[in-house]
């Protein structure tokens, strides 16, 4: 059973891996700030720390990744909360990681997983308890393997083992949730395919709380348990909230057809279109003095170029399902509370702090 | 940097220094045969000069040690931890009768030592303020183990002394007014510091995570002087008042070996007895221990707006 039940502090420290991530980083300012727990960093590497190390948190080194290193880490904490991702989060480090919280007495392993896991699925209602097919696209087919290896690690281990399924994520720090998009948005025009299907995002802060009810909730919690943010919106929605930050128009809705063919062009092709290099020292002074004397937003959006999306990401946006919150109600007692709206403004006050033009 | 810094001046080192062996073998590939040394002591007899780039926490005794056993020394920065241990090196220097230098890449940036002589020369005027703002988001300079391991390797000690260093070099020592910071119990990753040289104010905000315009800017009598305060700036001279009598600067590529290259060659000519005013010297090294310390003690809390779920951003 995980102390702390009922509001109160836990005594015993979370350790939390991929800290230095936009997500992990977050819910250390949170967990640390708040006082809710002692906080245990795990590094995979030494980059990025900047934003947790504000907070006295133990640092370790988790660098050699296998059991024996997770266990000596990882003693007398009382739950890991693991935000790997990248390529390196393989089957293998799924299985040193479970094995490492075994050895190590944690009483829980939270690992944020990703709604892409769920990728082979393209219509109807989400289900936890059903097994998702294996997701179509590398990235998507590689979290979905890592989910499944803790998964099934954890079983074998009498292991808890909880994996959040988050939609997109977004909030201060994310990249995809708004970095990427607002440059893309400020040096291109994104395209959004017609029939794409509803796009479910939720706030940072909302994923933060919902990994620590996971790690805290009362009880055995074991397996998949999905959330979402308050309500879904559209693709040209989300991007098109980014225009407004930019102060001009940087989405292009295209037929179905017409960008199915563009996100099966050559890749180089695909790359030359997503990243639009900056402009030139003398464009920018045109376009500074054009912004002077034309009226903002009604420069024509044609002549920056597309933003193209690549099939897996197309294929991922035509997905037409419903996240149900059912379960991270019940079993978490967890629900959303930022709407977009409110998320969209933090986003934005952080995009201005964090680069300022 | 530095090994690199002798391979292209031609320069054999006496002996590469490590605890490490592996660590010394792959620096000293250039030099077949060089000699490799756990500790100084083992080969103090070899050298005279020392180039000291070892964890800042080591820089005081084993710098204290080398200029005992009267070694010349450019030590990486920030020199020392405190301002007793940098006194220290200091004394040190002075009873050996030896050359103390800190290593200060960024004032071996071209325009640093044109800007420098122009402020020197008068023709701006009186300075009436100074604003410099520096940072970028991911600076590269929050990572590595050996940065988080300080107790206080925060912006202002890794990055942030660069531009004091400057500051110091271009107005004279100065005096902490005020310094607020985003430290939540151990390092910080933004902060704001007021500072006076003699009656000059000097505002200078740093971060580790947000993007700054990365430029010292000096408002004088004569207009406004905007200098970059690192290579990765497209141009490093920004802005210069119209119409004063001054030698143009003339843009070049100013990468961080050429700034390694510049650096060696003014500590060798100082260890020639030219002190080139580029060169900063260890009292400059105690005058920058001291303003960090006096932020560090007088730091006062700025929590980012986005640490607050609910607030409403500034």
């Amino acid at each position: 059973m995980v102390d702390g039940l009922g509001g109160n502090p836990l005594v015993r420290p979370v350790a939390v891996l991929g800290a230095t991530g936009a997500v992990g980083g977050r819910f250390v300012e949170i967990v640390a700030g708040e006082g809710r727990s002692p906080v245990r960093v795990l590094l995979h590497r030494w980059w990025h720390t900047a934003r947790v190390v504000r907070f006295p948190v133990d640092l370790r080194d988790a660098s050699a990744g296998d059991a024996d290193a997770f266990a000596g880490q990882l003693d007398g904490c009382v739950a890991a909360i693991s935000f790997v991702d990248g390529a390196d989060a393989d089957a293998a480090l799924a299985e040193s990681l479970v094995e490492g919280c075994a050895r190590a007495g944690v009483d829980r392993l939270v690992h944020l997983g990703c709604l892409g896991s769920f990728g082979a699925v393209t219509e109807g209602r989400l289900d936890e308890g059903s097994d998702p097919p294996r997701p179509a696209g590398r990235t998507a087919a590689r979290r979905w393997a890592f989910e499944q290896a803790l998964l099934r690690a954890g079983d074998r281990a009498g292991l808890p083992v909880v994996v959040v399924v988050a939609p997109l994520v977004y909030g201060p720090f994310t990249e995809q949730g708004a970095h990427v998009p607002h440059a893309e948005v400020e040096r291109g025009r994104v395209a959004i395919a017609r029939g794409s299907g509803p796009c479910h995002l939720v706030f940072v802060d909302d994923a933060v709380e919902a990994m620590w009810a996971a790690a805290t909730a009362p009880g055995h919690v074991h397996g998949r348990v999905l959330i979402n943010g308050p309500s879904s919106i559209t693709w040209p929605a989300f991007f098109g909230a980014f225009e407004s930050i930019v102060g001009r128009p940087g989405v292009v809705v295209l037929p179905d057809e017409e960008l199915a063919a563009l996100a099966q062009a050559d890749p180089a092709v695909r790359a030359e279109l997503r990243w639009p290099p900056p402009p030139s020292t003398g464009r920018r002074v045109v376009g500074a003095i054009a912004r002077r004397t034309v009226r903002r937003g009604s420069i024509p959006t044609r002549r920056r170029r597309l933003v193209v999306p690549d099939a897996d990401e197309l294929a991922a946006r035509a997905a037409r399902v419903e996240v149900p919150l059912d379960r991270a109600a019940a079993v978490l007692g967890w629900t959303p509370s930022v709407d977009f709206d409110e998320g969209m403004r933090r986003t934005e006050a952080y995009l201005r702090w964090a680069d300022p033009r | 940097m530095h090994v690199g810094a002798l391979e292209r001046a031609g320069v054999t080192p006496a002996a590469l220094i490590d605890p490490d062996p592996r660590r010394s073998a792959l620096l000293g590939r250039p030099w077949p045969g060089v000699t490799i040394a756990p500790s100084p002591d083992l080969v103090v007899d070899d050298f005279d000069a020392a180039i000291v780039a070892l964890p800042d926490q080591l820089h005081a005794p084993v710098v204290i040690e080398l200029l005992q056993a009267g070694k010349d020394v450019l030590v990486e920065k920030p020199m020392a931890g405190t301002r007793a241990e940098a006194a220290a090196m200091v004394a040190a220097a002075a009873e050996a009768g030896r050359l103390l230098a800190v290593a200060q890449v960024r004032r071996h940036l071209a325009v640093k030592a044109w800007a420098f002589a122009l402020l020197r020369s008068g023709a701006l005027g009186a300075v009436l303020g100074v604003d410099a703002a520096q940072g970028g988001r991911d600076d590269w300079i929050a990572t590595g183990r050996g940065y988080v391991a300080q107790a206080a390797g925060g912006v202002i000690v890794c990055s942030g002394v660069h531009t004091l260093d400057l500051l110091t070099w271009w107005f004279g020592p100065l005096d902490v007014v005020s310094c607020r910071d985003d430290a939540r119990g151990w390092q910080e990753a933004n902060a704001t510091i007021e500072l006076l040289a003699g009656a000059i104010p000097i505002h200078f905000e740093l971060s580790r995570n947000r993007s700054r315009r990365n430029t010292i800017r000096v408002d004088t009598e004569r207009g406004l002087l905007e200098v970059a305060l690192d290579h990765y700036q497209p141009r490093q001279l920004l802005a210069v008042p119209d119409g004063v009598d001054v030698e143009p600067f003339v843009e070049v590529v100013d990468d961080l070996p050429g700034q390694f290259d510049r650096q060696l060659r003014a500590f060798t000519d100082a260890l020639d007895g030219r002190w080139p005013p580029s060169l900063a010297t260890g009292a400059d090294g105690v005058s920058i221990a001291r303003v960090v310390e006096d932020c560090l003690t007088c730091r006062t809390s700025d929590e980012p707006w986005w640490m607050a779920s609910a607030a409403t951003p500034s």
